[in-house]
């Protein structure tokens, strides 16, 4: 595993913009709103909505093609000390790209990484987790148990 | 011939507002909200997705209010929106094998890994109107909550398309060509022959009533395969994984719900390809099924000229379903009709009347000399 | 894909992106509409060396994910070059031959005009649209400028300029209409040179 200066690996990194992504704007509002000291931060790259074309393959496994296009929000700030934080999340909300961003600012720094982790970025993942949870359960009850009928003799 | 086509202008704002009116309907009657149409009304929601190539349902749940439902004209209000949008870029291809899944079953094997999932359907409905949904607070009631099952479903399930692949007997992707830069029917235009990455560009956005008609074309007899088999559908949600330029590495963006068929055609084999079963596939935004299975139909009818088949039907020639697929285009082309043609209609009332009096003036002559001949 | 660009020196681009970029563009439009007039970027932010304001703005407003993208100094992690790819997401290309847009800071040394895209016969407009930073830009004496857009003649001066730029640019109208489209760019300043303008002088 490759840690960079700041003590995280690119796949950490990877994984907590996939949850601020993933997360409802509400719930990241709440978590900024919490904090009891908000850094200062800029933009670099004010929030912007424009579209991503998603891809598909043919066949499933096959050649690329272009299936339809998403609408996505970029947003890139950068705090007090330095670091930068960048976020490209689905939708027009500007505010969810922006706290994205903020949050992945935070976490690269190593006065806050440890407090972010723990107090949103877990929390995040635990009620996401728990939605997929609930919905792979209702999902269950709904595989059919064949039996077959014994016929003859 | 000079026509007046000016004017109107305070007549076309008054329409406008009797149309706000009409949308709203009658005022005693709570308004609808953005958040029901997107919660209960989410298959519209899903059709206007997909039709209008723009993943984002609170837009297309606006376009439906807007257009009083009517999905044809939603669609095209996700599409002009579209157009205002610059692009980030391209995602990474969906990897649907590691969908969250939420439906999956299969038509051609019976005991497939994972197990044949129902997830939410219409399939085993009765069809009969539930008029218990007339009265709301029935519908808050128990017969709205799902069971959950003690144990989850597994997720990352493997295609049942790998057991046929196992035993040599389905395509490889191989018939249709290496993999060079991918067409962009939004930044080129349609042209023939298309490949394969432009045709189910094209069908993932045609209209679902008419690539449904040519799938059903080609079942009831204006097609030359067989039975086709479902090989498999799925619905649920995968994730979009996106480059940017500024970083580098790949990052996830969000999850987006589609529906993906699989269908399986049989290949009597060439002098040079085995037989074997050709894949053909549906891919759409959210829930989408029909849609998915009627658009691997029709992928399948379109790749005869790949696989050295007749093309003999309407729904094998990529001329008349490419062209013809596109709501929004075949709309205009339709409505434009209503746009002021009085100049265009003059020429042709001029034209007809000519001819018009040319037939009596010939019918006279000819009865005219049936006349004399009498005398 | 060039490797990942240095975030933490980036300045920061236009400060309202939708209001700045359609500024930008209608002032790239009456320059365009006006060959020779001088128009001025009503903005202000700090571009990274070479860049200038007005060339800043410019590809701001017009470069994109989709717009290929060619300047003299190609390395990615050039300052110019990397705000310019965080900001547009434009693709940085070698070969000026291939380029929607290309930024030229040192005129003195710049390619011959026809090294860069001068579109086909049945698409013209893929043609490059050259963005040079030039010395000076002045609308009081020097070149003679006629041709649509222009009521009778305007007259203007750009400075830093070589001989062999204005014989290029005089052999493009044979070509018509190929050809490239230039814009010149001083500090907040921007004046076009379309393909359709006849310099003389």
């Amino acid at each position: 595993m490759q840690f960079n200066e700041n003590g995280y690996t690119k796949r950490q990194r990877q994984q907590w913009m996939g949850i601020l992504a993933g997360s409802l704007t509400k719930n990241l509002e709440n978590s900024w709103q919490k904090m009891p000291e908000k850094p200062e931060y800029k933009h670099l790259h004010k929030p912007e909505t424009g579209s991503i074309m998603v891809r598909g393959r043919a066949g499933g496994s096959g050649n690329s093609f272009n299936f339809g296009e998403v609408t996505a929000t970029r947003c890139t700030i950068q705090i007090k000390n330095g670091h930068v934080g960048s976020a490209y999340v689905l939708g027009l909300d500007h505010r969810h790209a922006e706290l994205a961003a903020i949050f992945d600012a935070l976490l690269q720094d190593p006065l806050h990484h440890c407090e972010i982790s723990n107090s949103v970025v877990s929390r995040l993942k635990d009620s996401y987790d728990k939605h997929k949870e609930e919905i792979a359960k209702k999902t269950a009850a709904t595989k059919v148990d064949f039996f077959t009928m014994v016929r003859g003799e | 011939m000079y026509v007046a086509v000016k004017g109107g202008k305070e007549a076309i704002t008054n329409a406008h507002k009797l149309l706000a009116e009409k949308r709203r309907g009658d005022p005693r009657v709570p308004e609808l909200g953005i958040s029901q149409i997107k919660e209960q009304l989410g298959l519209s929601v899903d059709r206007v997705m997909t039709e209008g190539s723009l993943y984002d349902s609170e837009l297309a749940a606006i376009a439906i209010k807007q257009a009083q439902g009517d999905l044809v004209e939603a669609i095209f209000l996700v599409r002009a929106y579209r157009t205002t949008l610059s692009r980030f870029g391209f995602s990474i291809p969906i990897e649907t094998t590691r969908m969250q899944i939420q439906r999956r079953i299969s038509s051609s094997f019976k005991d497939i890994p994972g197990g044949q999932i129902l997830g939410p359907t219409y399939d085993y409905t009765h069809r009969l109107i539930d008029f218990t949904l007339r009265v709301p607070e029935n519908v808050n009631s128990e017969i709205c909550r799902a069971e959950s099952a003690e144990k989850a479903i597994q997720n990352n399930m493997t295609r049942v398309a790998d057991l046929l692949a196992n035993e040599g007997l389905l395509d490889n992707e191989a018939t249709y060509g290496n993999n060079g830069p991918v067409a962009d029917l939004t930044r080129d235009p349609l042209e023939l022959p298309a490949g394969r990455d432009v045709r189910l560009q094209n069908l993932a956005r045609g209209d679902e009533g008419f690539i449904l008609s040519l799938a059903y074309s080609l079942q009831r007899g204006f097609g030359a395969s067989g039975h086709p088999f479902l090989g498999e559908i799925r619905y649920g949600k995968v994730t979009v994984e996106f480059v940017p330029e500024e970083l580098g590495f790949p990052i996830e963006i969000g999850e987006i719900p589609i529906t993906e068929c699989i269908m399986f055609n049989r290949f009597m084999g060439s002098s040079d390809t085995p037989p074997q079963f050709i894949k053909g596939y549906g891919l759409t935004f959210g829930h989408c099924e029909r849609k998915a299975m009627a658009m691997s139909i029709v992928d399948y009818a379109l790749s005869s000229r790949e696989l050295g088949e007749k093309n003999e039907y309407p729904a094998q020639d990529e001329e008349f379903v490419l062209f013809h697929s596109d709501n929004v285009q075949a709309a205009g082309f339709v409505e434009h009709l209503k746009l002021p043609h009085y100049v265009d209609f003059q020429a042709d009332l001029v034209l007809m009347r000519n001819r018009l009096a040319e037939f009596k003036n010939d019918g006279r002559k000819n009865r005219g000399i049936e006349d004399e001949q009498a005398i | 894909m060039l490797s990942s660009i240095d975030l933490n020196k980036l300045t920061p681009g236009f400060s309202d992106p939708v209001q700045d970029s359609r500024q930008t563009f209608r002032a790239v439009l009456d320059a365009m509409a006006h060959p020779g007039r001088i128009v001025i970027i009503d903005n202000f932010f700090s571009p990274p060396p070479p860049l200038n304001l007005a060339s800043a703005a410019i590809c701001l407003a017009l470069l994109d994910f989709e717009t290929t993208f060619w300047t003299e100094d190609l390395k990615a992690k050039a300052p110019g070059t990397g705000w310019l790819r965080f900001h547009c997401g434009c693709s940085v290309i070698q070969n000026p031959l291939e380029a929607d847009f290309a930024l030229i800071t040192s005129p003195d040394i710049m390619p011959a005009l026809n090294e860069f895209n001068i579109g086909n016969d049945e698409n013209p407009e893929f043609s490059t649209t050259l963005i040079i930073q030039a010395g000076r830009l002045s609308a009081t004496k020097g070149k003679r400028l006629t041709g649509p857009g222009i009521e009778t003649f305007s007259t203007f001066n750009v400075e830093g300029l070589t001989n062999r730029f204005w014989q290029d640019r005089q052999s493009q109208s044979a070509i018509f209409p190929l050809g490239v489209d230039i814009i010149f760019t001083c500090e907040n300043r921007l004046a076009a040179l379309p393909r359709t303008t006849k310099v003389e002088g």
